[in-house]
């Protein structure tokens, strides 16, 4: 009795969150082949990063290597709905950004897709957190998020993080 | 010096036994019942104080 | 000594072996990852030691503690020979080279693929094979405790099997349909790529399959852990089982849930539909239903030993329990740890909120306590419980068995609990060093080296548990009494078929999975995904 009272409590919580709030594990199942993906129209190098879409999205695409992200930076607005693509050509990677929810794998054959809003503005960090061979240790990239006055597209719609 | 762990019971009487299971398992109820609301109690922490401010994911 | 008693103890050198070297693994990894200078860090240093300690624990000290443990339970409760000794020690052999096999690939550098294994990164065959082996004699074992049962209740018709059997034979039931993910996946695909047979794999498929075998295993683990709870602690206490039948009806309900619920591992997946992570996630809540009735019935059982010792109110049962016995006192240490570790793997199990903290140390904070834990501490319990059974030696130092279970249960309080923080942090995992002089990471420097020292009281630990079993041998001879399991406050006469057998949930299993797994598995061969290249880490990768 009890236990199937508190056993409701909790999936009523998780439901709760799912529909109103929107919170749901990432599960797209968007396939893409990774022995092409330097190729793909999406996923090619001069498209990673974040781009302002033509209707308003920000959308920020990267992609995980042994044992790299491409792009290192990344630049996102606070307060804005953003969404995160990734893609992997060779072996099994995974990210979060700390202090976020953001959290996914990345699985070679597969795109992962992330809507998410930030909210703290500042510098986070998002490594990578599945094993992915000898170089794992060393792979991190850096989210940064910026007030919307200080996010500024430039004529593509792309916003990159400054050389300094 | 050692002795084996078990305790053999041909020294509870039935009466005994009759006696303590008037009382159980209340102590085991009230112990159950209080480590299952910690527990609810942390894992709605966990969700409402933690996670849910944390941003939406979808 | 007879044969029984040799092929218990042979398989329990065997588990204490694997576990004594991961202890120090365990601690050199702490000590590379912490801000303190450490020797021989190097990345492949590292990663082969993470596979070394993960293979060692999660397979070795577990398959071969199960399997002895499993023997000595069939002759004992059942109150007859072990029927086909002959192919029992065949299954030892078999496993004991597969874990050579897997043990000489590891230190050679040519399997640093962790023990939940990354394909498309892909290890020597030697390695993959070895582990084949060992799952190929934990198989003869089933077979072996379903044979036991059968042939004791067809001498012993309407009869109910002792608990301890029909949990153990339980647990045979469910490794039989755990394993079936990870041999498919390593005979149709992960063994064929390191073989050079292909050059590609669907990692889609592959984690699916995985993933299957990936929850219930730690069932597998737990089982001897509850056996302990409801057919020795009692006896310990020197009290009753409050239940037979709910002892009963928590293993079978175990044995229900712990398979179809393997997704939740997946959580994070992008190839699988939110759908049927949902599903599974509701299945998930079920398998901590099992583990309620547990704790209750342990309770009240731990209950009536202590009212009878005089213990009186609502909580005076407690302080009045006899906990210088290190089976009571492993028992109580036990139930802290489940809760903890039970606690965030409700976090772990949330569907969304699984996105707060998987793969960071929050995920190694829970297993370590809920299996290093709660699970391993009722292994040593039950150890020093049949020690004396098996060799016919007293104990030299109680004490020291008590000693040595406090330092377990501290060593893994202190290492496992500042990990918790870490990981909602953001601290993730496997990493062989952390960048100290990121302002983020420095943060986490001191709770790093406070996990440490509890990995050394843990150490410590290990060290003094291997030192009461050897010393065991030190005292002379005496009358070994017959090993006797508790009873039950109402033994039963008859119980009904259904908690007597498997058949009916053999049947509903087979319903579960096919309900929760079969469209995840069968949507990778319509979708045909790309597949990933094969990267070995054997060839100087």
């Amino acid at each position: 009795m009890v236990v199937g009272g508190a056993v409701a409590l909790i999936f009523a919580a998780i439901l709760y969150a799912g529909l109103v709030l929107h919170v749901n594990p990432p599960s797209n199942i968007e396939t893409i082949d990774p022995k092409t993906l330097h190729l793909s129209a999406e996923f090619t190098e001069t498209n990673l990063g974040t781009k302002v879409e033509a209707g308003g999205q920000v959308i920020s695409r990267i992609v995980a290597t042994q044992f790299a992200f491409d792009p290192q930076c990344m630049v996102v607005p606070s307060n804005e709905p953003v969404t995160l693509r990734l893609a992997s050509p060779d072996v099994i990677h995974g990210i979060l950004v700390t202090g976020t929810n953001v959290n996914t794998m990345v699985i070679p054959g597969y795109v992962s897709q992330i809507h998410t809003v930030f909210t703290k503005t500042g510098d986070l960090l998002m490594p990578c957190h599945e094993f992915c061979g000898f170089g794992h240790s060393q792979m991190w990239a850096t989210v940064r998020v910026v007030p919307r006055e200080s996010f500024r597209p430039n004529a593509d719609g792309r916003v990159a993080c400054e050389k300094s | 010096m050692a002795v084996p762990t078990r305790s053999s019971d041909e020294s509870i009487t039935q009466s005994d036994l009759n006696t303590v299971m008037e009382q159980v398992p209340k102590g085991a109820l009230a112990l159950a019942g209080i480590a299952l609301l910690l527990l609810l109690a942390g894992w709605f922490f966990v969700y409402f104080v933690i996670f849910i401010p944390r941003g939406s994911v979808g | 000594m007879k044969s029984l008693e040799r092929l218990t103890l042979a398989h329990l050198w065997v588990a204490f072996a694997a576990f004594a070297v991961a202890c120090f693994f365990g601690v050199w990894q702490m000590w590379a990852r912490s801000p303190l200078p450490a020797p021989f860090v190097t990345p492949d240093h590292y990663f082969l030691s993470v596979t070394a300690h993960g293979v060692s624990m999660a397979f070795v000290l577990t398959t071969f503690f199960i399997m002895g443990f499993g023997y000595f339970t069939a002759e004992t409760a059942l109150g007859r020979p072990l029927p086909g000794i002959h192919w029992a020690w065949l299954a030892f052999v078999i496993s004991l080279a597969g874990a050579l096999m897997a043990t000489v690939a590891i230190l050679s550098g040519r399997a640093s693929v962790l023990y939940t294994f990354y394909p498309p990164l892909t290890a020597s065959p030697i390695f993959y094979f070895g582990l084949v082996l060992v799952v190929v004699g934990s198989w003869i074992w089933c077979v072996l405790m379903i044979v036991a049962m059968s042939r004791w209740k067809h001498a012993n018709p309407g009869a109910p099997v002792p608990l301890a059997m029909y949990a153990t034979v339980a647990n045979a039931v469910m490794w039989l349909w755990t394993t079936i993910g990870v041999a498919a996946e390593l005979l149709f695909i992960v063994l064929p790529a390191s073989m050079g047979w292909n050059d590609t794999v669907d990692v889609g498929l592959t984690r699916t399959l995985f993933s299957w075998t990936l929850h219930p295993i730690v069932y597998f683990w737990l089982f001897p852990a509850y056996i302990a709870f409801y057919t020795m602690a009692p006896q310990a206490a020197g009290g009753p089982l409050y239940s037979d039948t709910l002892g009963r009806l928590s293993f079978v309900l175990l044995l229900l849930y712990s398979l179809p619920v393997g997704m939740h591992h997946l959580l994070m997946d992008p190839m699988q539909s939110t759908g049927f992570k949902f599903v599974q996630m509701m299945l998930t809540i079920l398998v901590a239903v099992p583990t309620l009735l547990t704790v209750f019935t342990i309770a009240a059982s731990m209950e009536i030993a202590g009212r009878l010792r005089g213990g009186r109110g609502l909580f005076g049962w407690i302080p009045a329990l006899p906990w210088e016995r290190p089976m009571v006192l492993a028992t109580g240490l036990s139930f802290v740890m489940l809760f903890f570790g039970g606690g965030g793997g409700l976090v772990n199990m949330g569907y969304g909120l699984n996105a707060l903290i998987h793969n960071t140390s929050w995920v190694t904070a829970h297993f370590h306590l809920i299996f290093g834990g709660a699970v391993v501490i009722m292994y040593f319990a039950i150890s020093y419980e049949i020690w004396f059974p098996l060799t016919g030696r007293v104990a030299s130092s109680v004490l020291a068995q008590r000693i040595q279970l406090w330092l377990w249960f501290c060593g893994m309080m202190v290492m496992s609990l500042p990990w918790h923080w870490l990981g909602l942090q953001g601290q993730w995992r496997r990493v062989a060093q952390f960048d100290y002089s990121n302002p983020i990471i420095a943060a986490w420097g001191p709770w790093v080296i406070v996990s440490l020292v509890g990995g050394l009281l843990l150490l410590a630990s290990a060290i003094l548990f291997i030192w009461n079993l050897a010393s065991f041998r030190r005292r002379p001879f005496a009358a070994v009494p017959s090993f006797r399991f508790a009873v039950a406050v109402h033994s039963p006469r008859r119980v009904p078929a259904a908690l007597n057998g498997f058949g009916l949930w053999n049947a509903l299993v087979l319903f579960l999975m096919v309900a929760a797994y079969g469209w995840p598995i069968a949507q990778f061969f319509v979708l045909q995904a790309p597949q990933a290249v094969v990267h070995r880490v054997d060839r100087g990768g």
